[in-house]
């Protein structure tokens, strides 16, 4: 995938040595690089005859580096996912994968608390492996989005309760990626401004008019 | 519980060669310590314990199907 600037050709005696060559150049891990066999190599006799192996190595992609934590976490927790990757776009400005998980529930839990940590833990451990620090967002069974449309429409309803009235505002406590979606979606209103006030985890929304 | 454990924080650090993570199984809790290199330790617990907040939901979100309480701990 595009983006990918430290990404080199290596060689060795085996395809496993030049991975470990161009891994420890790079300095990421063997099992966390991006790995192209050009060229398997071939041992030859006393030498003659034989060929090195050549592999492009380079950093896996940010979303990339989610699809396989991800799996991987799957595989511990016993259940069968299929995840979904898709690249920075015109209307999202970082990575979106989506988790088809046959235990949703466990996946996502009360109120989708399960699914905000899967959200920071992936996000800091794709970080490090990308190198990258994209906008990562993490959605299982489409929940993630459902919450999001009806936390537009709560806002929306909001500000404009705050509009006529004159009055502020305060919106139950929530996590950090929900507020997210309030101001957002609320920042271009006029006659009103957001705020998050409270520590955590009862840190919330208020919703002030414009004086 | 400690191989999920170990795989979380492994992810996250710099020095995977040294993490180690032991569980002690009770009646009703799992106790889950995690030891990481003193430069690692701040990746594990993240900026105001977000990491390892979010360590210990997921750990819960497995011993909750298994019927128990789950404490994960980082031990410096």
């Amino acid at each position: 995938m595009a983006g990918n600037e430290c990404e080199a050709v290596f060689v060795g005696r085996t395809v496993q040595e030049a991975v470990a060559n161009g891994a420890a150049r790079l300095g990421v891990r063997v099992d966390e690089a991006n790995v192209e066999i050009l060229e398997e190599g071939v041992r030859g006799w006393l030498g003659f005859r034989a060929r090195e192996a050549r592999v492009r190595v380079g950093r896996l992609t940010k979303g990339a580096a989610a699809e396989r934590l991800l799996r991987r976490l799957a595989e511990l927790m016993g259940s069968t996912v299929d995840v979904k990757i898709e690249g920075p776009s015109g209307e999202r400005p970082g990575w979106l994968v989506s988790v088809a998980s046959d235990d949703p529930a466990q996946w996502i839990g009360r109120r989708g608390q399960t699914l905000d940590a899967l959200r920071v833990w992936c996000d800091a451990a794709a970080t490090r492996m990308a190198a990258s620090r994209e906008r990562l967002a993490v959605d299982v069974a489409g929940y993630r989005e459902r919450r999001e449309s009806a936390l537009r429409f709560a806002a929306k309803r909001a500000g404009d309760q705050v509009r006529r009235s004159g009055r502020e505002v305060e919106l139950e406590a929530m996590g950090a990626a929900d507020r997210r979606v309030v101001h957002m979606t609320l920042q271009n209103v006029e006659g009103i401004r957001t705020e998050s006030v409270g520590e955590e985890p009862f840190r919330r929304v208020v919703i002030r008019p414009v004086v | 519980m400690h191989e999920l454990v170990e795989f979380l924080a492994k992810s996250l650090v710099d020095h995977p060669e040294e993490v180690r993570v032991t569980q002690v199984d009770g009646e009703t809790a799992v106790i889950v310590e995690i030891r990481v290199a003193p430069d690692d330790t701040g990746r594990v617990i993240g900026r105001q314990g977000r990491i390892i907040a979010a360590i210990r939901v997921l750990a819960r979100a497995v011993a909750v199907r298994q019927g128990k309480r789950v404490v994960v701990e980082v031990v410096e």
